[in-house]
Protein backbone atom coordinates (compact mmCIF):
# COMPACT_ATOMS: atom_id res chain seq x y z
CA UNK A 1 0.00 0.00 0.00
CA UNK A 2 2.52 2.24 0.66
CA UNK A 3 4.95 1.77 -2.39
CA UNK A 4 1.60 2.29 -4.43
CA UNK A 5 1.10 5.09 -2.60
CA UNK A 6 4.55 6.42 -2.96
CA UNK A 7 4.10 5.79 -6.61
CA UNK A 8 0.93 7.97 -6.62
CA UNK A 9 3.06 10.16 -4.93
CA UNK A 10 5.82 10.23 -7.30
CA UNK A 11 3.60 10.34 -10.26
CA UNK A 12 1.99 13.83 -9.20
CA UNK A 13 4.78 15.03 -8.28
CA UNK A 14 6.02 14.87 -11.94
CA UNK A 15 5.76 18.93 -12.03
CA UNK A 16 7.86 19.48 -9.18
CA UNK A 17 9.20 22.82 -9.95
CA UNK A 18 13.02 21.90 -10.59
CA UNK A 19 14.24 25.84 -9.40
CA UNK A 20 13.29 25.53 -5.90
CA UNK A 21 16.98 24.29 -4.14
CA UNK A 22 16.79 20.99 -3.20
CA UNK A 23 13.49 19.93 -3.73
CA UNK A 24 13.59 15.93 -4.36
CA UNK A 25 10.86 13.95 -5.69
CA UNK A 26 11.13 11.01 -3.92
CA UNK A 27 11.82 13.10 -0.98
CA UNK A 28 8.36 14.62 -1.49
CA UNK A 29 6.73 11.75 -2.30
CA UNK A 30 7.54 9.78 1.08
CA UNK A 31 6.71 13.17 2.92
CA UNK A 32 3.08 12.83 1.51
CA UNK A 33 2.61 9.21 2.41
CA UNK A 34 4.24 10.27 5.80
CA UNK A 35 1.53 13.41 5.96
CA UNK A 36 -1.25 11.54 4.90
CA UNK A 37 -0.65 8.36 7.54
CA UNK A 38 0.26 10.65 10.53
CA UNK A 39 -2.98 12.36 9.68
CA UNK A 40 -5.12 8.99 9.77
CA UNK A 41 -3.40 7.86 13.02
CA UNK A 42 -4.37 11.25 14.71
CA UNK A 43 -8.13 10.75 13.52
CA UNK A 44 -7.91 7.06 14.19
CA UNK A 45 -6.93 8.07 17.84
CA UNK A 46 -9.45 10.57 18.39
CA UNK A 47 -12.53 8.62 16.97
CA UNK A 48 -11.58 5.86 18.83
CA UNK A 49 -12.05 8.51 21.69
CA UNK A 50 -14.76 9.96 20.67
CA UNK A 51 -16.47 6.48 20.48
CA UNK A 52 -15.18 5.88 23.99
CA UNK A 53 -17.15 9.09 25.48
CA UNK A 54 -19.69 8.45 23.68
CA UNK A 55 -20.19 5.06 24.92
CA UNK A 56 -18.99 5.78 28.66
CA UNK A 57 -22.20 7.09 30.10
CA UNK A 58 -24.05 3.79 29.20
CA UNK A 59 -21.16 1.60 30.95
CA UNK A 60 -21.48 3.97 33.92
CA UNK A 61 -25.04 3.63 33.70
CA UNK A 62 -25.03 -0.17 34.02
CA UNK A 63 -22.42 -0.19 36.75
CA UNK A 64 -24.15 2.35 38.86
CA UNK A 65 -27.55 -0.66 39.17
CA UNK A 66 -24.55 -2.44 41.04
CA UNK A 67 -22.36 0.35 42.41
CA UNK A 68 -24.54 3.37 42.46
CA UNK A 69 -23.14 7.17 42.63
CA UNK A 70 -22.95 9.25 45.44
CA UNK A 71 -24.16 12.45 44.74
CA UNK A 72 -20.95 14.22 46.93
CA UNK A 73 -22.11 17.75 48.79
CA UNK A 74 -20.83 20.88 47.38
CA UNK A 75 -17.22 21.28 48.85
CA UNK A 76 -16.46 18.18 49.96
CA UNK A 77 -13.04 17.76 49.30
CA UNK A 78 -9.89 16.35 51.43
CA UNK A 79 -8.75 19.76 51.56
CA UNK A 80 -9.76 22.50 53.28
CA UNK A 81 -8.29 25.57 51.71
CA UNK A 82 -9.37 23.69 48.41
CA UNK A 83 -10.85 25.73 45.64
CA UNK A 84 -12.91 23.60 43.76
CA UNK A 85 -16.45 25.50 43.69
CA UNK A 86 -19.17 22.33 41.94
CA UNK A 87 -22.58 24.06 43.65
CA UNK A 88 -23.74 26.79 40.94
CA UNK A 89 -26.68 27.14 42.82
CA UNK A 90 -24.30 28.21 46.42
CA UNK A 91 -22.78 30.68 43.96
CA UNK A 92 -25.90 31.89 42.37
CA UNK A 93 -27.42 32.65 45.72
CA UNK A 94 -23.96 34.43 46.98
CA UNK A 95 -24.09 36.33 43.95
CA UNK A 96 -27.86 37.27 44.58
CA UNK A 97 -26.99 38.58 48.15
CA UNK A 98 -23.96 40.70 47.03
CA UNK A 99 -26.04 42.54 44.28
CA UNK A 100 -28.67 43.20 46.81
CA UNK A 101 -26.59 44.61 49.10
CA UNK A 102 -24.81 46.98 46.68
CA UNK A 103 -27.66 48.10 45.52
CA UNK A 104 -29.03 48.85 49.14
CA UNK A 105 -25.47 50.63 49.42
CA UNK A 106 -26.28 52.98 46.77
CA UNK A 107 -29.58 53.89 47.25
CA UNK A 108 -28.82 54.69 50.73
CA UNK A 109 -25.75 56.96 49.35
CA UNK A 110 -27.77 58.27 47.16
CA UNK A 111 -31.23 59.34 49.83
CA UNK A 112 -28.14 60.82 51.79
CA UNK A 113 -26.65 62.83 49.15
CA UNK A 114 -30.03 64.53 48.26
CA UNK A 115 -31.11 65.39 52.00
CA UNK A 116 -27.45 67.22 52.06
CA UNK B 1 46.68 52.95 30.13
CA UNK B 2 47.31 49.54 28.69
CA UNK B 3 45.03 48.67 31.55
CA UNK B 4 42.12 50.64 30.69
CA UNK B 5 42.88 49.72 26.73
CA UNK B 6 42.95 45.86 27.55
CA UNK B 7 39.88 46.61 30.24
CA UNK B 8 37.65 48.16 27.25
CA UNK B 9 38.78 45.71 25.35
CA UNK B 10 36.58 43.06 27.05
CA UNK B 11 33.68 45.22 27.13
CA UNK B 12 30.95 44.54 25.08
CA UNK B 13 30.79 47.46 23.29
CA UNK B 14 33.90 46.20 21.38
CA UNK B 15 32.37 42.79 20.43
CA UNK B 16 28.71 44.33 19.76
CA UNK B 17 28.02 43.38 16.72
CA UNK B 18 24.62 44.32 14.09
CA UNK B 19 23.43 40.79 14.70
CA UNK B 20 23.45 41.14 18.72
CA UNK B 21 21.82 44.82 18.33
CA UNK B 22 19.00 43.63 16.64
CA UNK B 23 18.17 40.58 18.74
CA UNK B 24 18.49 42.79 21.88
CA UNK B 25 16.28 45.00 19.86
CA UNK B 26 13.80 41.92 18.87
CA UNK B 27 13.68 41.00 22.87
CA UNK B 28 12.96 44.53 23.91
CA UNK B 29 9.82 44.56 21.09
CA UNK B 30 8.61 41.21 22.78
CA UNK B 31 8.28 43.05 26.06
CA UNK B 32 6.86 45.85 24.76
CA UNK B 33 4.13 43.85 22.96
CA UNK B 34 3.69 41.68 26.24
CA UNK B 35 3.24 44.80 28.15
CA UNK B 36 1.18 47.21 25.88
CA UNK B 37 -0.79 44.62 23.64
CA UNK B 38 -1.11 41.96 26.34
CA UNK B 39 0.12 39.35 24.01
CA UNK B 40 1.12 36.08 25.59
CA UNK B 41 2.56 38.15 28.00
CA UNK B 42 3.31 35.25 30.54
CA UNK B 43 5.82 33.89 27.69
CA UNK B 44 6.76 37.02 25.72
CA UNK B 45 8.46 38.69 28.49
CA UNK B 46 10.51 36.02 29.73
CA UNK B 47 11.58 35.27 26.28
CA UNK B 48 12.16 38.79 25.31
CA UNK B 49 14.31 39.05 28.35
CA UNK B 50 15.94 35.90 27.86
CA UNK B 51 16.89 37.34 24.11
CA UNK B 52 18.61 40.48 25.55
CA UNK B 53 20.75 38.61 28.32
CA UNK B 54 21.49 35.83 25.57
CA UNK B 55 22.53 38.42 23.21
CA UNK B 56 24.84 40.43 25.03
CA UNK B 57 28.34 40.08 23.64
CA UNK B 58 30.85 38.62 25.77
CA UNK B 59 34.45 37.11 26.00
CA UNK B 60 34.63 33.98 24.03
CA UNK B 61 36.88 32.43 27.13
CA UNK B 62 34.08 33.55 29.72
CA UNK B 63 31.80 30.67 28.74
CA UNK B 64 28.40 32.32 29.78
CA UNK B 65 26.45 31.37 26.75
CA UNK B 66 24.01 29.34 27.11
CA UNK B 67 25.28 27.38 24.49
CA UNK B 68 28.60 26.93 26.68
CA UNK B 69 29.29 24.26 28.75
CA UNK B 70 29.18 24.74 32.73
CA UNK B 71 27.03 28.48 32.45
CA UNK B 72 24.29 29.01 34.10
CA UNK B 73 22.15 29.86 31.47
CA UNK B 74 23.52 26.20 29.93
CA UNK B 75 22.17 24.86 32.97
CA UNK B 76 18.90 26.53 32.86
CA UNK B 77 18.37 25.48 29.11
CA UNK B 78 19.07 22.02 30.09
CA UNK B 79 15.58 21.19 30.80
CA UNK B 80 14.73 22.80 27.13
CA UNK B 81 17.44 20.91 24.97
CA UNK B 82 16.17 17.42 26.95
CA UNK B 83 13.02 18.14 26.94
CA UNK B 84 11.86 18.08 30.22
CA UNK B 85 10.26 21.44 30.63
CA UNK B 86 7.24 20.35 28.15
CA UNK B 87 6.01 17.70 29.97
CA UNK B 88 6.16 19.66 33.18
CA UNK B 89 4.00 22.27 31.46
CA UNK B 90 1.94 19.27 30.68
CA UNK B 91 1.30 18.65 33.83
CA UNK B 92 0.05 22.07 35.11
CA UNK B 93 -2.51 21.76 31.54
CA UNK B 94 -3.56 18.89 32.95
CA UNK B 95 -4.73 20.17 36.14
CA UNK B 96 -6.04 23.20 35.25
CA UNK B 97 -8.44 21.66 32.37
CA UNK B 98 -11.46 20.89 32.27
CA UNK B 99 -13.20 17.94 29.70
CA UNK B 100 -16.12 18.57 30.72
CA UNK B 101 -17.54 20.38 27.69
CA UNK B 102 -15.99 17.43 25.33
CA UNK B 103 -17.40 14.84 27.18
CA UNK B 104 -20.58 16.29 26.69
CA UNK B 105 -20.46 16.69 23.33
CA UNK B 106 -18.02 13.77 22.24
CA UNK B 107 -18.52 14.20 18.01
CA UNK B 108 -16.50 17.92 18.39
CA UNK B 109 -13.48 15.91 19.37
CA UNK B 110 -13.13 15.26 15.28
CA UNK B 111 -12.87 19.09 15.18
CA UNK B 112 -9.37 18.91 16.84
CA UNK B 113 -8.70 16.20 14.99
CA UNK B 114 -9.10 18.21 11.77
CA UNK B 115 -6.99 21.10 12.72
CA UNK B 116 -4.26 19.30 13.10
CA UNK B 117 -4.03 18.73 9.08
CA UNK B 118 -2.44 22.25 9.00
CA UNK B 119 0.62 20.05 11.11
CA UNK B 120 1.02 17.81 8.41
CA UNK B 121 0.49 19.89 5.55
CA UNK B 122 3.11 22.45 6.94
CA UNK B 123 5.24 19.38 7.25
CA UNK B 124 5.01 18.63 3.69
CA UNK B 125 5.66 22.47 3.01
CA UNK B 126 8.49 22.03 4.71
CA UNK B 127 9.97 19.17 2.92
CA UNK B 128 9.19 20.90 -0.36
CA UNK B 129 11.13 23.90 0.52
CA UNK B 130 14.12 21.83 0.95
CA UNK B 131 14.00 21.96 5.11
CA UNK B 132 15.24 18.03 5.80
CA UNK B 133 12.60 15.44 7.74
CA UNK B 134 13.17 15.96 10.95
CA UNK B 135 13.44 19.50 10.58
CA UNK B 136 10.13 19.97 8.55
CA UNK B 137 8.68 17.53 11.41
CA UNK B 138 10.28 20.22 14.06
CA UNK B 139 8.82 22.98 11.72
CA UNK B 140 5.03 21.18 10.92
CA UNK B 141 4.57 21.06 14.88
CA UNK B 142 4.05 24.61 14.89
CA UNK B 143 0.69 24.03 13.38
CA UNK B 144 -0.40 22.42 16.26
CA UNK B 145 -0.74 25.75 18.42
CA UNK B 146 0.85 24.03 21.22
CA UNK B 147 4.04 26.22 22.71
CA UNK B 148 5.33 23.04 24.90
CA UNK B 149 4.41 20.52 21.94
CA UNK B 150 6.34 23.04 19.48
CA UNK B 151 9.43 22.88 21.79
CA UNK B 152 9.20 19.49 22.63
CA UNK B 153 9.21 18.04 19.63
CA UNK B 154 12.17 20.62 18.44
CA UNK B 155 14.40 19.58 20.77
CA UNK B 156 14.15 15.94 20.42
CA UNK B 157 14.17 16.40 15.74
CA UNK B 158 15.76 19.77 15.21
CA UNK B 159 17.52 21.42 18.08
CA UNK B 160 19.17 24.10 15.73
CA UNK B 161 15.95 25.56 14.81
CA UNK B 162 14.39 25.75 18.33
CA UNK B 163 14.66 29.21 19.62
CA UNK B 164 12.74 30.15 15.79
CA UNK B 165 10.21 27.41 15.91
CA UNK B 166 9.61 28.09 20.06
CA UNK B 167 9.34 31.95 19.20
CA UNK B 168 7.66 31.94 15.82
CA UNK B 169 4.62 29.29 17.86
CA UNK B 170 4.38 31.42 20.56
CA UNK B 171 3.71 34.62 18.32
CA UNK B 172 1.12 33.28 16.25
CA UNK B 173 -0.18 32.17 18.96
CA UNK B 174 -0.45 35.40 20.20
CA UNK B 175 -1.94 36.75 16.97
CA UNK B 176 -4.69 34.23 16.99
CA UNK B 177 -7.43 36.65 17.25
CA UNK B 178 -6.11 38.27 14.00
CA UNK B 179 -4.61 35.36 11.75
CA UNK B 180 -8.43 33.34 12.48
CA UNK B 181 -11.46 35.51 11.87
CA UNK B 182 -10.70 36.87 8.40
CA UNK B 183 -10.53 32.81 7.41
CA UNK B 184 -13.27 31.93 9.76
CA UNK B 185 -15.56 34.93 7.28
CA UNK B 186 -14.20 33.75 4.41
CA UNK B 187 -15.62 30.04 4.90
CA UNK B 188 -19.07 30.62 6.62
CA UNK B 189 -22.15 32.23 5.27
CA UNK B 190 -24.29 34.25 7.52
CA UNK B 191 -26.25 31.73 8.37
CA UNK B 192 -24.11 28.64 9.12
CA UNK B 193 -22.94 31.78 11.87
CA UNK B 194 -26.40 31.87 13.40
CA UNK B 195 -26.25 28.10 14.44
CA UNK B 196 -27.20 27.95 18.04
CA UNK B 197 -26.35 24.30 18.85
CA UNK B 198 -27.55 22.79 22.46
CA UNK B 199 -26.35 23.40 26.02
CA UNK B 200 -24.00 21.10 27.14
CA UNK B 201 -24.88 18.07 28.90
CA UNK B 202 -24.12 17.82 32.93
CA UNK B 203 -21.07 15.32 33.21
CA UNK B 204 -20.42 13.01 35.68
CA UNK B 205 -17.73 13.17 38.27
CA UNK B 206 -17.33 9.10 37.27
CA UNK B 207 -17.05 10.07 33.60
CA UNK B 208 -14.26 12.74 34.47
CA UNK B 209 -12.21 10.34 36.82
CA UNK B 210 -12.46 7.39 34.42
CA UNK B 211 -11.70 9.73 31.51
CA UNK B 212 -7.81 11.01 31.90
CA UNK B 213 -6.99 7.22 32.69
CA UNK B 214 -9.28 5.95 29.90
CA UNK B 215 -7.64 8.58 27.25
CA UNK B 216 -4.54 8.30 27.91
CA UNK B 217 -4.28 4.32 27.60
CA UNK B 218 -6.31 4.51 24.21
CA UNK B 219 -4.50 7.50 22.77
CA UNK B 220 -0.95 5.81 23.40
CA UNK B 221 -1.64 2.30 22.65
CA UNK B 222 -1.99 3.99 19.15
CA UNK B 223 0.64 6.68 19.02
CA UNK B 224 3.40 5.40 21.76
CA UNK B 225 5.55 8.58 20.98
CA UNK B 226 3.27 10.77 22.91
CA UNK B 227 3.33 9.09 26.07
CA UNK B 228 5.44 11.62 27.40
CA UNK B 229 3.64 14.67 26.61
CA UNK B 230 -0.12 12.61 27.02
CA UNK B 231 0.92 10.88 30.35
CA UNK B 232 1.51 14.12 32.15
CA UNK B 233 -1.23 15.63 30.52
CA UNK B 234 -3.81 12.83 32.02
CA UNK B 235 -1.99 12.88 35.26
CA UNK B 236 -2.04 16.71 35.59
CA UNK B 237 -6.05 15.91 35.12
CA UNK B 238 -6.10 12.76 37.17
CA UNK B 239 -5.15 15.25 40.11
CA UNK B 240 -7.61 17.70 39.61
CA UNK B 241 -10.77 15.50 39.00
CA UNK B 242 -9.67 12.70 41.98
CA UNK B 243 -10.81 14.97 44.54
CA UNK B 244 -8.19 13.72 46.29
CA UNK B 245 -5.08 15.30 45.43
CA UNK B 246 -6.70 19.00 45.20
CA UNK B 247 -3.39 19.88 47.01
CA UNK B 248 -1.28 18.25 44.52
CA UNK B 249 -3.18 19.96 41.28
CA UNK B 250 -3.19 22.97 43.08
CA UNK B 251 0.05 23.18 43.24
CA UNK B 252 0.95 21.92 39.52
CA UNK B 253 -1.54 24.64 38.16
CA UNK B 254 -0.11 27.47 40.09
CA UNK B 255 3.28 27.43 41.58
CA UNK B 256 4.62 24.66 38.94
CA UNK B 257 4.03 25.85 35.78
CA UNK B 258 4.80 29.38 37.03
CA UNK B 259 7.81 28.28 37.36
CA UNK B 260 8.69 25.57 34.64
CA UNK B 261 7.13 28.87 32.37
CA UNK B 262 9.71 31.63 33.93
CA UNK B 263 12.67 28.78 33.06
CA UNK B 264 11.40 27.53 29.80
CA UNK B 265 10.91 31.36 28.40
CA UNK B 266 13.90 32.88 29.74
CA UNK B 267 16.21 29.70 28.41
CA UNK B 268 14.42 29.84 25.45
CA UNK B 269 14.91 33.34 24.50
CA UNK B 270 18.31 33.11 25.78
CA UNK B 271 18.89 30.22 22.96
CA UNK B 272 17.97 32.88 20.47
CA UNK B 273 21.31 33.92 19.14
CA UNK B 274 22.54 36.07 16.47
CA UNK B 275 23.69 32.65 14.41
CA UNK B 276 20.37 30.66 15.38
CA UNK B 277 17.97 32.88 14.64
CA UNK B 278 18.94 35.97 12.48
CA UNK B 279 18.72 33.25 9.22
CA UNK B 280 16.56 32.72 5.72
CA UNK B 281 15.67 29.66 7.51
CA UNK B 282 13.79 31.43 10.40
CA UNK B 283 12.21 33.72 8.08
CA UNK B 284 11.09 30.31 6.10
CA UNK B 285 9.72 29.16 10.04
CA UNK B 286 7.80 31.91 9.98
CA UNK B 287 6.02 31.93 7.01
CA UNK B 288 5.25 28.30 7.44
CA UNK B 289 4.08 29.22 10.80
CA UNK B 290 1.87 31.52 9.57
CA UNK B 291 0.38 29.07 7.08
CA UNK B 292 0.29 26.16 8.94
CA UNK B 293 -2.47 28.71 11.62
CA UNK B 294 -4.38 29.59 8.23
CA UNK B 295 -4.15 25.66 7.45
CA UNK B 296 -5.23 24.56 10.32
CA UNK B 297 -8.20 27.34 11.23
CA UNK B 298 -9.38 25.96 7.62
CA UNK B 299 -9.39 22.70 8.08
CA UNK B 300 -11.42 23.09 11.58
CA UNK B 301 -14.13 24.79 9.75
CA UNK B 302 -14.27 23.13 7.09
CA UNK B 303 -14.42 19.96 8.87
CA UNK B 304 -17.75 21.36 10.91
CA UNK B 305 -19.00 21.96 7.73
CA UNK B 306 -18.18 18.22 6.41
CA UNK B 307 -20.10 16.84 9.40
CA UNK B 308 -23.26 18.74 9.43
CA UNK B 309 -24.28 17.31 6.11
CA UNK B 310 -24.44 14.20 8.24
CA UNK B 311 -25.81 15.80 11.05
CA UNK B 312 -29.55 16.77 12.37
CA UNK B 313 -28.05 19.18 14.97
CA UNK B 314 -25.73 21.33 13.32
CA UNK B 315 -22.94 22.23 14.25
CA UNK B 316 -21.73 26.01 14.55
CA UNK B 317 -18.90 26.07 11.63
CA UNK B 318 -16.94 28.57 13.63
CA UNK B 319 -16.43 26.07 16.57
CA UNK B 320 -14.45 24.15 14.06
CA UNK B 321 -11.84 27.17 14.41
CA UNK B 322 -11.39 26.48 18.10
CA UNK B 323 -9.93 22.97 17.24
CA UNK B 324 -5.99 25.19 16.88
CA UNK B 325 -5.45 24.37 20.75
CA UNK B 326 -4.11 27.61 21.29
CA UNK B 327 -6.30 27.34 24.59
CA UNK B 328 -8.58 29.58 25.46
CA UNK B 329 -7.65 31.73 23.02
CA UNK B 330 -8.87 30.25 19.82
CA UNK B 331 -12.27 29.08 21.85
CA UNK B 332 -12.51 33.22 22.93
CA UNK B 333 -12.00 34.41 18.94
CA UNK B 334 -15.09 31.47 18.38
CA UNK B 335 -17.28 32.97 20.46
CA UNK B 336 -16.53 36.84 19.14
CA UNK B 337 -17.06 36.15 15.62
CA UNK B 338 -20.27 34.27 16.85
CA UNK B 339 -21.37 37.31 18.55
CA UNK B 340 -21.13 39.51 15.92
CA UNK B 341 -23.34 37.72 14.14
CA UNK B 342 -25.43 37.45 17.18
CA UNK B 343 -24.94 38.94 20.53
CA UNK B 344 -26.98 36.05 22.25
CA UNK B 345 -25.46 33.60 20.87
CA UNK B 346 -22.85 31.78 23.33
CA UNK B 347 -20.36 29.21 22.08
CA UNK B 348 -17.70 29.92 24.14
CA UNK B 349 -18.61 26.43 26.23
CA UNK B 350 -18.82 24.74 22.72
CA UNK B 351 -15.87 25.85 21.51
CA UNK B 352 -13.73 24.63 24.31
CA UNK B 353 -14.34 21.01 23.15
CA UNK B 354 -12.26 20.92 20.02
CA UNK B 355 -10.09 22.81 21.76
CA UNK B 356 -8.82 20.82 24.43
CA UNK B 357 -9.12 18.52 21.88
CA UNK B 358 -7.01 19.89 20.10
CA UNK B 359 -3.95 19.67 22.76
CA UNK B 360 -4.55 15.34 23.05
CA UNK B 361 -4.45 15.91 19.03
CA UNK B 362 -1.21 17.89 18.67
CA UNK B 363 0.65 15.59 21.05
CA UNK B 364 -0.84 12.85 19.10
CA UNK B 365 0.75 14.45 15.98
CA UNK B 366 4.18 14.92 17.95
CA UNK B 367 4.29 11.70 18.99
CA UNK B 368 3.50 10.31 15.14
CA UNK B 369 6.44 12.65 13.94
CA UNK B 370 9.04 11.59 16.44
CA UNK B 371 8.40 8.40 15.78
CA UNK B 372 8.13 8.08 12.30
CA UNK B 373 11.20 10.62 11.67
CA UNK B 374 13.86 9.33 14.26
Amino acid sequence: MQMLLKQTGLTLLGQVDSSLPNADSSKLAEGAVQAFVGLMIVFTALILLSLFIAGLPRVLAMLSTVWPEVDEPAGNTSHTDSLVADDGAVLAAIGYVLHTEFQRQLETKDSSGQNS
Amino acid sequence: MEILTDFFGTTGFVTLTWGNLIMILIGIVFIFLAITKDYEPLLLVPIGMGAIVGNIPVAADMGMSVYDEGSVLRYLYFGVEHGVYPPLIFLGIGAMTDFSTMLSNPKLVLLGAAAQIGVFLTFFGALWLGFGPKEAGAIGIIGGADGPTAIFLASKLAEDLLSSIAIAAYSYMALVPIIQPPIMKLLTTREERLIRMKPPRKVSKREKMIFPVAAFLISTMIAPGAVVLLGMLFFGNLLKESLVTERLAQTARTAMIDVVTILLGFAVGASATTGKFLTQESLQIFGLGALSFAIATAGGVLFAKFMNLFLTEKINPLVGAAGVSAVPDSARVVQMVGQQEDPHNFLLMHAMAPNVAGVVGSAIAAGVLWSALT
